[in-house]
């Protein structure tokens, strides 16, 4: 038998237009699964060099050319939905975050669909199935077959289930109902999301999945039926306003904000902004601390110029520490510096940038100049100075204080904020935060993390 | 009227509806009603056979219910192999070919895009057109026992086997003749003869129809195709305006034709057939209508000498020596 009349030979199930918004994955499992392909056939048929070992996910997600190249063997332009940045609803981060782990919905995936929606961390469930967005296999928990090396199938599992219906795969004869408004309304916000709302955070300390979700708020029109993540663990905080106008001198605050650029910035001259919520923090862990834990003096210290502790201060029995004595601010007058030995450098990274996001400051400027994102930023600044500080402190005092580690709320971690900041219309900003200690203790992070002997 | 854009100049040429095809398009919904596994098209080369299962492929009218088609074309390989087969109708209907692909592998790509067509056209029945199905061997058919037993349940596979009964001799040794009971009960029941353009109306349409198949197809082109599609002139209209305004018809020719036929057949020591190729009568009226019913400006009606020219220029001698097997 030779060629039939059709002009180009095509593959199974290479009707995209049943599929909107399919990952380029999803492309590439469905083909090769509906037509038989085998991982040696990926170059052979899609023209892709991909490790057997890589993940397909992120390997084709993450990769321009691999896509282009896709979409060549293919026949068809190389679709922008393939592109992870096109669903995000911010800019200023590319990460991968959302193109790994594989996410699915088992109705969607059933037909071998899988869009890049299913990805994103703030969609926690199928639009048009409504069920709860799964990375594990529903029936053992075992990982789901996304590379060549599994010697199984794409999209099975070693305990044999097989999360696509063939058949029901190629019998597909129209997208699922409602998905291609639904994707095409997700794509317009997300574009016009990504003209206001700016992702800034630390590389040194990625986003996790969580806190994406946890960031990112879906309107009320995708809301509803996408039922965006409200995961409790995820700690964040929403920050409206910022800072009153009057209580800032932008020249002389940026100046000492500028202090935290450098390599390996000591000495912090902080802001008369921030001054008051710097000594809470001090103030605050000194009247948490269990009795003994701190010396008179160190005491004292902690709680800013105070002449006499409170009358039922227990003092510590050894003798005052040189390394706990510069925890707290240092005064001189009204000035207070801190000692940045007990700010994880990532904090430091995060201000930075966070000053670079807002508009460079005249020296003839006063605060009735200061514009609303300005004074919003200043804001989350001291919101993220002040957590940095207090985890650091409590860092550093588990060392001598070991029954810190008792405290629920109060016990040493560390993290790092991700900060997503809308500036167009009203400026709002919501902060998310990353454990920078999951492998060793704060203290150790903190330790590890600085540079030089002191940090 | 500028007739450049015309159909009838295109590369490929409008196909029309002729009784062949009709008597074609009820026998197989007949068989497809009654639920049998396959269909033999049969007929002489050059009668258009390809072609009718093309249109019918088209066409919607005739289905007894939704039904999606597949198209491959039997070749006639050194080895029949169950590997070669599938390989072979896998590229046949159009898909691309894996190198490491083994027997099992282009069976189920078959049967997933047995599985694709149906979903696509809605259907729970696909029919695989195998044209040139003369070349197909007892193997073969084993083998395509094979591919249909796999939908057993929901999608069902229908062949429909094209094939040219001149094109090999058929002895004691043709498939048929020796084909098991199951490959002869499942490919060879079902069968339907198809003819050019039959001269004499069959006994059981002559209370249906008043004119016999050349007169009908004629007719098409006076009455039904036009152009523009939408209030646009008839083909003949449009190329014999006058003689048309006059009322002419193609149709008013058919005896004329018929007499012409008779004697170059005469001339050309051939029996006169039964029918009309349709290889044949499509370029006759592509050149009756558009070199000499539109460069004639006095056109009212074909003269014998043009109906002679029309049908050299046609070959219609020609292919009856080779379907008569009567050298020239």
């Amino acid at each position: 038998m030779s060629a039939a009349p059709p002009s180009r030979t095509r593959l199974v199930g290479d009707r995209f237009e049943l599929l909107p918004g399919q990952s380029a994955f999803g492309c590439v499992a469905r083909l090769s699964r509906l037509n038989y392909f085998v991982p040696g056939d990926w170059h052979r048929v899609f023209g892709l060099r991909v490790l057997r070992s890589n993940d397909l996910l992120p390997a084709l997600a993450m990769s321009e050319t691999r896509q282009r190249t896709l979409a060549a063997a293919l026949g068809i332009e190389c679709p922008p939905t393939w592109n992870p940045d096109v669903w995000r609803p911010f800019c200023g981060w590319a990460g991968e975050v959302d193109v790994s782990p594989f996410r699915y919905c088992v109705g969607c995936i059933r037909v071998g669909y899988h869009p890049h929606l299913h990805q994103l961390p703030w969609i926690e469930r199928c639009q048009w199935h409504g069920v709860r967005l799964r990375t594990r296999c529903p029936r053992c928990g075992g990982p789901i077959a996304t590379s060549g090396n599994t010697g199984r199938k794409l999209l099975t599992c070693a305990c044999g289930l097989d999360l696509m219906n063939e058949v029901a795969a190629a019998r597909l004869n129209q997208p699922a109902k409602g998905a291609v408004e639904y994707i095409a309304r997700y794509l317009a916000w997300a574009a016009n999301e990504r003209c206001t709302c700016t992702l800034i955070g630390s590389t040194n300390a990625p986003p996790e999945f969580e806190t994406l979700a946890a960031l990112v708020r879906l309107p009320v029109g995708l809301e509803l039926r996408a039922r965006s993540v409200r995961n409790a663990s995820s700690h964040t905080r929403r920050c409206g306003r910022g800072v009153p106008a009057d209580q800032t001198q932008p020249a002389k605050d940026a100046k000492r904000l500028d202090g935290l650029k450098g390599d390996c910035p000591q000495i912090l001259h902080v802001p008369s902004f921030m001054t008051p919520s710097i000594d809470a923090v001090a103030k605050n862990l000194a009247q948490k601390l269990p009795a003994g834990s701190l010396t008179l003096r160190e005491q004292l210290l902690f709680l800013g110029g105070v002449s006499h502790p409170p009358s039922e201060f227990v003092a510590a029995t050894r003798s005052t520490s040189g390394t706990i004595q510069c925890l707290p601010p240092m005064l001189a007058g009204e000035q207070r510096y801190l000692n940045l030995a007990t700010v994880h450098p990532v904090i430091s990274h995060v201000m930075v940038q966070l000053r670079a996001v807002s508009a460079p400051v005249q020296p003839s400027r006063g605060f009735e100049d200061s514009s609303e994102v300005d004074l919003l930023l200043l804001k989350i600044q001291r919101e993220v100075l002040c957590r940095g500080y207090a985890e650091g402190l409590r860092a550093v005092i588990s060392r001598y204080v070991p029954e810190l580690y008792f405290l629920r709320r109060d016990q040493p971690h560390l993290t790092a904020p991700w900060v997503l900041l809308r500036a167009g219309g009203r400026c709002s900003a919501r902060l998310g935060y990353v454990r920078l200690d999951r492998n060793d203790g704060a203290a150790d992070a903190l330790m590890s993390a600085g540079c030089g002997s002191t940090r | 009227m500028d007739l450049t854009g015309h159909p009838l100049y295109g590369r490929n040429r409008p196909l029309i509806v002729t009784r062949p095809l009709e008597r074609f398009g009820l026998d197989l919904s007949n068989t497809l009603l009654v639920g049998r596994p396959s269909f033999r098209l049969e007929g002489d080369g050059r009668a258009g056979k390809s072609k009718a299962a093309l249109l019918l492929r088209r066409m919607h009218k005739w289905r007894p219910f939704n039904l999606g088609f597949l198209h491959t074309i039997a070749g006639n390989p050194d080895r029949h192999t169950e590997a070669y087969i599938f390989r072979d109708v896998v590229m046949g209907i159009g898909l691309r070919h894996s190198k490491n692909a083994s027997a099992h592998d282009s069976l189920e790509r078959l049967s997933r895009a047995v599985e694709e067509e149906a979903g696509h056209a809605n259907a729970s029945g696909v029919i695989l057109i195998v044209d040139n199905s003369e070349h197909l061997v007892l193997q073969d058919y084993k083998h395509l026992c094979k591919l249909q037993d796999m939908f057993a349940e929901e999608t069902k596979l229908f062949f429909l086997f094209i094939s040219q009964t001149d094109a090999e001799l058929h002895g004691a040794d043709s498939v048929e003749a020796i084909a098991p009971p199951h490959v002869n009960g499942r490919f060879f029941v079902d069968r339907h003869p198809f003819t050019g353009l039959l001269w004499a109306i069959p006994e059981d349409e002559r209370k249906e129809h008043d004119a016999n198949d050349v007169a009908l197809a004629f007719r098409e082109y006076d009455q039904n195709l036009r152009w523009p599609e939408l209030g646009g002139p008839t083909y003949t209209a449009a190329f014999a305006r006058k003689a048309y305004e006059n009322g002419y018809r193609l149709e008013q020719d058919t005896d004329k034709i018929k007499a012409e036929i008779e004697t170059l057949c005469a001339s050309e020591g051939l029996a006169v057939p039964k029918d009309w190729l349709m290889q044949s009568f499509e370029p006759f009226v592509f050149i009756v209508l558009t070199q000499i019913a539109s460069k004639d400006p006095g056109f009212s009606g074909l003269t014998s000498e043009q109906i002679q020219n029309a049908l050299k220029a046609s070959a219609f001698a020609w292919y009856e020596h080779f379907r008569q097997r009567v050298r020239k």
